[in-house]
């Protein structure tokens, strides 16, 4: 649409509006490296910040804790994604659309509300608060995120080819290992990596179900800078930053491979 | 099905019943009955002015990224294919980088003496300091910042499915600059725009890091007092009815949706 006569007002804001979604992150990048510890102005290059962070004993342990809980969650979301999805594909129409009502107020609902309501039912039963009530809590939320991914590559799959499979005499059970397995996996692992970034990225349902033992990273970070600004939490920032933006390369390679161009990349972010 | 059952309907089935029950704060024990005494103490102004609160910073963040999204979307679609996937992603990326990072971000350039003052000091535009920095105003601005990308990409797909032909037409008819914007570019934009709204109107009524962080824990939003009620006060009861407001507010929204949907079809 290079031929609309393009107001110069339009360009200004989506340059400047694109500049704005990306300079928080420089200034955390930055101030990682800055040498004037009050961030004020630009006090030189320091890798001072970078060097204590990395030496932080609470900060590993968080990462630590982070990459535990990221990874249970991953693995919970994607198999409950998975198996609802399977169950979905042979719904009748009823059963589909309860499902997906399932899915999209699990997508709408504020994570407060539904933090709170495991909160409660945690403690009422008397389920010690750790690392696994953080995992039910952050899957409840990822596995829908999931389970649209999921839906989305399972559409593309061709149950004739299963069936032609089923005629030429394979079991059920390798049909399912070495026809449809194969043919979601692109979806799985995009499902897997956005539940993980999900995870990793999660305050509010950790907040609630961490209990006062288990620190995952960002609740590390939420607690160091409800009140002041620090120079090492834009070196973890920086650290959390690169780690999420490699992630997401990998979904866009994934999705890039899986399906085409930006047409699926939308579609696959749900919209 | 099983899993979505146990852990997601019985604890929220369970947030009703505590609704109506009440909660001693001394000896935190619940008594479970049926009492509107939660909900009647909703209306003392505390929590009124919360709700408004939340609600009224929701509603304008929303509107300031509709007033954005559109020009935003609008420049990305009038890219050739390469660099406009290039833009796009660039619209995508930084929303999948980490969240509170982003709006912590924020303090370091709102803060006095930050980034955000000395440009205007540069350009004459402030003399004093800025004050911004844990006000209502710098929670908008991050949930603005926050949620943008949630507005831009419905938007950019209500467009990019559009007919050249159609833009090209009322070009031709004469439709420039504000006109066009307004009256060819925003209604075709408006299946993007209202999806948009419910996307970035939900999470941000129910907002909680942002208060935190940028309103350094004194503007409190909906979000966070129910955290209070949970966890510091221990109130379970109240803070139930505090969740239940928040899920009415929800579904209010999503039926308003398409109703806004039928008006503007008639």
């Amino acid at each position: 649409m290079t031929f609309i006569r393009k107001h110069p007002l339009v360009t200004l804001i989506g340059v400047l509006g694109i500049v704005f979604m990306w300079l928080p992150i420089f200034v955390v990048v930055l101030n990682a490296m800055n040498g004037d510890a009050t961030l004020v102005t630009w006090g030189g290059f320091t890798s001072r910040w970078i060097r204590q962070a990395v030496s932080d004993p609470g900060v590993r342990s968080g990462l630590v804790t982070s990459l535990q809980v990221g990874l249970l969650t991953t693995v919970v979301s994607v198999f409950a994604a998975l198996t609802g999805v399977l169950w979905w594909r042979r719904a009748t129409p009823r059963g589909r659309r309860i499902f997906d009502v399932f899915v999209y107020v699990r997508l709408v609902l504020p994570a407060v509300v539904s933090a709170t309501a495991l909160f409660l039912i945690f403690t009422r039963v008397g389920v010690q608060l750790g690392v696994a009530t953080t995992v039910i809590g952050q899957s409840v939320w990822d596995s829908a995120f999931a389970t649209v991914i999921l839906q989305a590559r399972v559409r593309l799959l061709d149950p004739a080819v299963e069936e032609a499979a089923a005629d030429l005499g394979a079991r059920p059970a390798s049909v399912f290992f070495r026809v449809t397995l194969p043919g979601l996996l692109p979806g799985i692992l995009a499902a897997a990596v956005l539940a993980f970034s999900l995870s990793f990225d999660d305050v509010v349902t950790a907040f609630f179900l961490a209990g006062s033992h288990v620190t995952t990273l960002p609740l590390l970070i939420f607690g160091l800078i409800r009140f002041n600004v620090s120079p090492e939490v834009n070196a973890i920032g920086t650290f959390v930053t690169v780690l999420l933006i490699a992630v997401t390369f990998v979904f866009v390679w994934i999705m890039g491979r899986s399906g085409s161009g930006k047409r699926s990349l939308t579609r696959d972010l749900g919209y | 099905m099983l899993l979505v059952a146990v852990f997601f309907l019985a604890p929220l089935a369970l947030i009703a019943v505590y609704s109506l029950g009440t909660t001693s704060i001394v000896t935190f024990v619940t008594h479970f009955g049926w009492t509107l005494s939660n909900y009647t103490s909703l209306r003392s102004s505390l929590y009124l002015g919360t709700i408004e609160r939340s609600l009224l910073l929701s509603a304008s963040a929303t509107l300031a990224c509709a007033v954005l999204a559109v020009p935003i979307a609008f420049f990305i679609v009038s890219q050739r294919g390469r660099t406009q996937v290039l833009l796009l992603l660039a619209v995508i990326v930084p929303f999948w980088t980490s969240f509170l990072i982003r709006i912590y971000a924020w303090t370091n350039i709102l803060q006095n003496g930050g980034l955000l003052e000395s440009a205007l000091r540069h350009l004459g535009l402030l003399h004093g300091s800025l004050n911004v920095l844990y006000t209502p105003t710098a929670i908008a601005i991050g949930i603005v910042y926050g949620y943008l990308p949630l507005m831009v990409l419905p938007v950019y797909v209500a467009l990019e499915r559009l007919d050249p032909t159609v833009l090209e037409a009322a070009e031709d008819l004469g439709s420039h600059g504000w006109h066009f914007m307004w009256r060819i570019v925003v209604p075709l934009a408006r299946p993007g725009l209202i999806a948009g709204a419910l996307l970035v109107g939900i999470p941000a009524t129910g907002e909680f890091v942002t208060p935190q962080i940028l309103g350094g824990g004194k503007t409190l939003m909906l979000g966070n007092v129910i955290a209070t009620q949970f966890l510091d006060i221990g109130n379970l009861s109240f803070g139930s009815a505090l969740a239940m407001c928040l899920i009415a507010i929800v579904i209010v929204m999503l039926l308003v949706q398409p109703l806004l949907r039928r008006v503007r079809r008639t």
